[in-house]
């Protein structure tokens, strides 16, 4: 081989190997939102009885709370992306379900239902709300942040998250489109 | 050929024996569970402290791999309605929590989040809100608690001694019991208040038996805490976030 074509043959190996680090920084860290960097390196779960360090009767543990899923595949709390993709589909159905429930209850415009929906996520229950479905700790790309109504929103994909704590960790969660689109 | 000892002779031997070791077990029985609840009576009507704790935890993967992890905690406590707890990992980030009597605000700095809920009342009743309902962590609240004594009380009878040792330069005994799901281990000071040096938990009945450990240092008794070591600022920039709390069969998006 050629002084050249080694040369060009490390070149090629050099961008490979940077985009290759690119995308994978984009797919861990690229949703931390300014801070913190990637949490649960390596795929480490970092909860488990011992972390809450309690003796006598235990708090009711994560695997017992609601329908959280606290596996750490690829870092992340909640599925691998294939379950995601599913539930998400699945979560969308539900939406499109309550939505037209919504209306056949009688409830007059998307508005309204839009107010609900922020009634429902924030500060009625005095900065907690209930949830029953799952929480990521690192988004799939790199989000574009969008700051609308005094909520941070993270876009990946068309879907929209926010984030949220959950039992003691910063996490990411699912939440309808604010903007009804 | 030497007669062996009758049946009898056995006998008394093995009683005399009994009564010789049975002082021995119940003493060491009374100690621990007086070194206990001196700790436990110390730790519940102390209005004001301020202590330090190196604290690691395994926590078992799927694979069934057992990994540590640790954490450095500072307390500062002011009864009734005052407490803190500032949180350093061991990559460097920061995280607390603060109540103030009238709100609980949890805080990440490396995540630039915080979250409020508004809460009044004792301080007891605050932390117990923050750990129970909202699910958030938050280790060794029962050993700050005004109910210690209580929440010990049942697990007295199997406290045993188990010596005179020495952690973190400090004469301490060594003590055991075993709670429904957990045996503890304390390390209680010898001389001056009954301070933990040190606590172990495993639990016994979870894969692995995974481990909490904390290492105090630092115990201030009733210090002088003013009102601003209770204030929150959010730094410049930090995002205000919901806590989930766990679900009680309520999905966001459908009428409640």
């Amino acid at each position: 081989m050629s002084r050249r074509s080694r040369g060009a043959a490390a070149l090629v190996a050099a961008v490979f190997i940077l985009a290759a680090f690119v995308e994978d920084g984009a797919a861990r860290g690229g949703g931390r939102g300014g801070g913190g960097g990637f949490r649960g390196g390596g795929g480490f779960s970092r909860s488990g009885p011992a972390a809450r360090g309690s003796f006598g009767r235990q708090p009711a543990r994560a695997s017992q709370r609601g329908r959280y899923d606290r596996r750490a595949a690829d870092g992340r709390l909640g599925e691998r992306h294939d379950e995601r993709q599913q539930r998400r589909e699945e979560r969308r159905d539900e939406r499109d379900g309550a939505w037209e429930d919504h209306v056949e209850d009688g409830w007059d415009g998307r508005e309204e239902w839009e107010d609900h929906i922020e009634d429902d996520r924030d500060d009625d229950d005095g900065g907690y709300y209930y949830d029953s479905g799952v929480v990521y700790w690192s988004l799939p790309c790199r989000p574009n942040v969008i700051a609308m109504g005094g909520v941070v929103y993270y876009v990946c994909d068309s879907v929209w998250y926010t984030r949220a704590y959950s039992e003691g960790e910063v996490v990411y969660t699912e939440v309808p489109n604010p903007t009804g689109h | 050929m030497r007669k062996a000892p009758s049946a009898r002779t056995l006998a008394v031997a093995a009683a005399l024996l009994l009564a010789a070791i049975r002082p021995a077990v119940a003493s060491e029985e009374n100690i621990a569970a007086a070194r206990i609840e001196a700790m436990a009576s110390l730790l519940a009507k102390t209005q004001r402290l301020r202590v330090a704790a190196d604290c690691t935890y395994d926590v078992v993967q799927d694979s069934g791999e057992k990994i540590e992890f640790g954490e450095r905690r500072e307390l500062t406590l002011r009864r009734p309605d005052r407490a803190r707890v500032d949180v350093t990992l061991r990559d460097g980030s920061r995280r607390g929590l603060i109540f103030d009597g009238t709100q609980l605000i949890t805080f990440d700095l490396g995540e630039k989040v915080y979250a409020a809920v508004s809460k009044s009342g004792t301080v007891d009743a605050a932390l117990d809100h923050y750990e129970h309902d909202l699910g958030m962590r938050l280790p060794l609240r029962k050993l700050f608690g005004a109910d210690l004594q209580q929440e010990l009380r049942e697990y007295l009878p199997s406290a045993r001694l188990v010596g005179e040792e020495t952690v973190g330069g400090v004469a301490a005994d060594h003590v055991a019991l075993r709670a429904a799901a957990t045996d503890v281990q304390l390390w209680i000071a010898r001389a001056g208040d009954a301070l933990p040096q040190r606590i172990v938990i495993t639990y016994r009945r979870e894969p692995g038996q995974p481990r909490f450990t904390a290492d105090f240092q630092g115990w201030t008794l009733n210090p002088d805490v003013p009102d601003s070591a209770f204030a929150f600022v959010p730094p410049e920039g930090a995002e205000k976030i919901p806590i989930l709390t766990p679900g009680r069969g309520r999905t966001r998006g459908k009428q409640p």
